[in-house]
């Protein structure tokens, strides 16, 4: 692939209910941030295009909701994802612990080459912060993830996390991983892995 | 849980009040209903044409039962609040059983002084009796016994305002009560009694779910006392439907393994609050679908399903707050976006054309009217399945800011799985590249393309574009665009002297259709007492007691008419002086304005493949 092509990368956000991960994507693709975010229903598709090194990355991004009821459905997003952005809130112990278990997840049954980052988001709230920085890059180093506090309030980070992200990207994993990135293919040859749980009718 | 079961075994009140309502409900099919229903129409009618319905009823009924009583506040909500309370304090124990009220009060007034558990204990278990009461007018002695704590309930919080769910009222100065009383009540800060109506959901282990006001945390006692009540009744092989206390109805559902009760002072009648705890309990069954609510349950009984609910809260919210202003929830009819025929069948054609293989329904609405629906010959949508798909849309604003791709259970449909919605706004711009602009996310039609293949994400993703594309080919989205900012017809279209609005229900499309509201239904709440006119009026025809094909009533503030007939359903609102001939006449020539212009108002034409 020649280092000018458009790059689709399918990109799924994972993390426990509220930490934000809407937030984030709205920051990155409209640079807009709603103080009234509701909570996400099902999940939510996104693209957008970056340019990074004279690279043009066109992201796919599936925001997911957090509810333990979806946690069913989330294989649905990342088994075709070429990254995944795991996030926690700061100022929430508990939803780094909930990290912990997705990256499980991603390592037992996502796709063997995702590429990891690990967003601790809401930043700006430094004065209630419950995981340190120096805690959480330090897990993230151990299972080689990428590593960024954030925040979608104030912008900060943002744009370098799905920066760096990018750079992190192989060459190879871009132009390989699935084909299903292409939605013709889809279209025709349904390859994608058989039906995971979830009741369909 | 302990202190509820020591009340039931101990208190003799209380096993009266359950043979009273087991009464109450061998019975309920006529006496409850009747006591709800079919009285109103009577005394209505013979009011009609008289004058003034509310107030004469309510003097009628004071003579009656306290549950006739209650059937005739429909008619002026706003003026018994203020000025029905005084009486209805001191009704119960007048109708009720004033020997035994007080026999019985005094001695129970110490058990149940000093917590709020006790004392919504006492306001339920009084409550129950007064059904009984009015229902089983033969069960004397264990009515009136039970009935006798009736006063004991509601005094102390009635004073000001309503009377009963005592637990919840902020300790009235003129209590005449024990202090013990006034003081549990202020161990609540939140005024549950300021809402007129509530829905609690909870499960059958007793465990609080869902609450439309306030936190459901804090109800844990009063849920206790529901599930009580209500297996207290079920262990006799019967079913708790209904309770009057002054003022306000209860109302009960028990569904499998959750219960939901609706407790209101709207003055509506059972079947429509009925009725809307059924079309919560849909909603619960839309998130969860039928097989996974159960199965929750059977492996843990204990189960707090909040954990399963959660983010879902605003779906419930908007839906409770939907039923009490929206005349679509009690019809069970969908309103359409009035549109020329040529352009809705040109929209329904997009929609079918190329259409993947495994799209099940396609539709498109726009604030909160379809715009148009297309669907498999054989798989009809039942307009309760889509007025929950209208919630969904309604209650949430992210779905404008993406492409969502949503779990969705129809419970009509099959409610033992999930279907799977790719929804999006035709009218934001999703488009978003490094140059695009942000996105206004202020889309006002909405797509909802609905599968069995959890797979088909991106196919129908690739469906919306083409049909964005043919829509602008074909100038259907400016056509919709202009339906939606021109606003809805006036009554002043219909041209009908002293026709002020009205509904018309197409029974065979299950769609209706009403004008803008005018003056002097300006004001929100005097909006809202329309509304209850309508429910009113549709609870009298639709009474399963005694039905009825017209309804005619002339109130101080407007006449009402309702007419029934097989293919439609017409409810009109005239001014106060309007004659029963008259109003008659001019429905007519409405009939006739609606056949001319129905082609406009409704899809007559189901789009099938």
């Amino acid at each position: 692939m020649s280092s000018l092509s458009l790059r689709e990368v399918k990109l799924c956000l994972l993390g426990d209910a509220g930490v934000g991960k809407s937030s984030l994507v709205l920051r990155f693709v409209a640079d807009s941030f709603n103080e009234n975010s509701e909570s996400t229903i099902g999940a939510s598709f996104m693209s957008k295009t970056l340019i990074v090194e004279d690279q043009t990355f066109k992201y796919q991004i599936w925001d997911t909701a957090g509810q333990e009821k979806y946690r069913g459905l989330a294989p649905m997003y990342y088994r075709n994802a070429a990254a995944a952005i795991i996030v926690y809130e700061i100022t929430r112990k508990q939803s780094f612990e909930a990290l912990k278990h997705w990256v499980k997840e991603l390592r037992q049954f996502g796709p063997s080459n995702i590429i990891l980052a690990i967003a601790g988001n809401k930043s700006d709230l430094e004065s209630q912060r419950q995981v340190s920085s120096d805690e959480a890059k330090e897990y993230a180093d151990s299972i080689d993830a990428l590593f960024v506090e954030t925040s979608a309030l104030t912008a900060d980070n943002v744009s370098y996390l799905f920066e760096a992200l990018s750079k992190r990207l192989p060459q190879e994993s871009i132009a390989q991983p699935k084909p299903a990135s292409t939605v013709q293919l889809v279209d025709e040859t349904p390859n994608k892995p058989k039906n995971e749980k979830c009741g369909a009718c | 849980m302990a202190s509820e079961i020591e009340f039931l075994g101990e208190a003799p009140g209380s096993h009266y009040s359950g043979d009273a309502l087991l009464l109450a409900d061998e019975e309920a099919d006529d006496s409850v209903s009747v006591s709800g229903g079919s009285s109103t129409p009577t005394s209505q009618l013979l009011a009609g044409g008289v004058g003034s319905a509310g107030p004469d009823t309510d003097a009628v009924a004071s003579a009656l039962q306290a549950g006739d009583l209650e059937a005739d506040r429909d008619d002026d909500d706003d003026d018994d609040d203020g000025a029905a309370n005084p009486s209805s304090s001191s009704q119960p124990a007048a109708t009720g059983g004033t020997a035994a009220a007080t026999a019985a009060s005094p001695a129970r007034r110490p058990r149940l002084a000093s917590t709020s558990l006790k004392e919504a204990l006492r306001a339920e278990a009084s409550v129950s009796s007064r059904s009984g009461a009015s229902a089983a007018n033969a069960n004397a002695a264990a009515s009136s016994a039970t009935a006798g704590l009736a006063p004991a309930a509601s005094s102390p919080a009635s004073n000001n305002s309503a009377s009963s769910t005592a637990s919840d009222k902020p300790a009235p100065q003129a209590a005449h009560q024990s202090d013990s009383v006034v003081e549990s009540a202020e161990d609540i800060p939140f005024n549950w009694a300021a809402d007129e109506k509530h829905i609690f959901i909870l499960s059958n282990a007793g465990k609080p779910i869902y609450s439309r006001y306030g936190s459901e945390d804090r109800l844990v006692t009063m849920m206790g006392v529901i599930q009580a009540l209500v297996s207290f009744v079920q262990d006799k092989n019967d079913t708790l439907r209904s309770i009057i206390a002054g003022d306000y109805r209860f109302v009960f559902l028990s569904k499998g393994p959750i219960i939901l009760v609706a407790v209101a002072r709207t003055g509506e009648s059972e079947m429509h609050l009925s009725s809307q705890l059924h079309i919560v309990y849909n909603q619960i069954i839309s998130v969860l679908t039928h097989t996974q609510l159960t199965s929750i349950f059977e492996q843990r009984r204990n189960y707090d399903l909040r954990r399963m609910l959660a983010g879902t809260e605003k779906f419930f919210d908007s839906l409770i707050t939907l039923v009490d202003s929206d005349p679509s929830f009690f019809l069970t009819a969908v309103r359409c976006l009035p549109l020329a025929p040529t352009i809705r069948n040109t929209i329904g054609q997009t929609l079918q054309q190329n259409r993947p293989a495994d799209l099940l329904f396609a539709m498109m609405i726009a604030e909160k009217q379809l715009v148009t629906l297309v669907r498999p010959k054989k798989y009809p949508l039942h307009p309760s399945d889509l007025l929950l798909i209208f919630n969904l849309v309604n209650a949430s604003t992210s779905f404008s800011a993406a492409e969502s791709w949503i779990p969705l259970c129809l419970p009509k449909f099959n409610n033992r799985g999930f279907l799977h919605a790719h929804v999006s706004y035709l009218d934001a711009d999703l488009e978003t590249d490094a140059d695009a602009p942000a996105r206004s996310g202020s889309g006002r039609v909405c797509l909802l393309l609905i599968t069995t293949n959890k797979d088909l994400f991106f196919v129908l993703s690739e469906f919306r574009k083409q049909i964005l594309q043919s829509l602008q080919a074909t100038q259907s989205m400016e056509a919709i665009q202009d339906a939606l900012d021109r606003e809805n017809y006036r009554i002043a279209h219909v041209d009908i002297a002293g026709l002020r609005h009205f509904i018309y229900k197409s029974k065979n499309t299950s769609q209706f259709t009403q004008p803008e509201l005018e003056a002097p239904y300006t004001t929100p709440e005097e909006r809202q007492r329309l509304f209850r006119q309508y429910q009113h009026v549709h609870s009298a025809i639709h009474s399963t007691a005694r039905p009825l094909k017209i309804y005619f009533n002339n109130g101080s503030k407007e006449a009402m008419l309702g007419w029934i007939t097989t293919n439609f359903e017409l409810y009109a609102t005239f001014g106060p002086l309007v004659t029963k001939s008259g109003a008659i006449a001019a429905v007519n020539r409405l009939l006739q304005w609606i056949k001319h212009e129905e082609d406009k108002l409704f899809i007559l034409n189901a789009q099938v493949f």
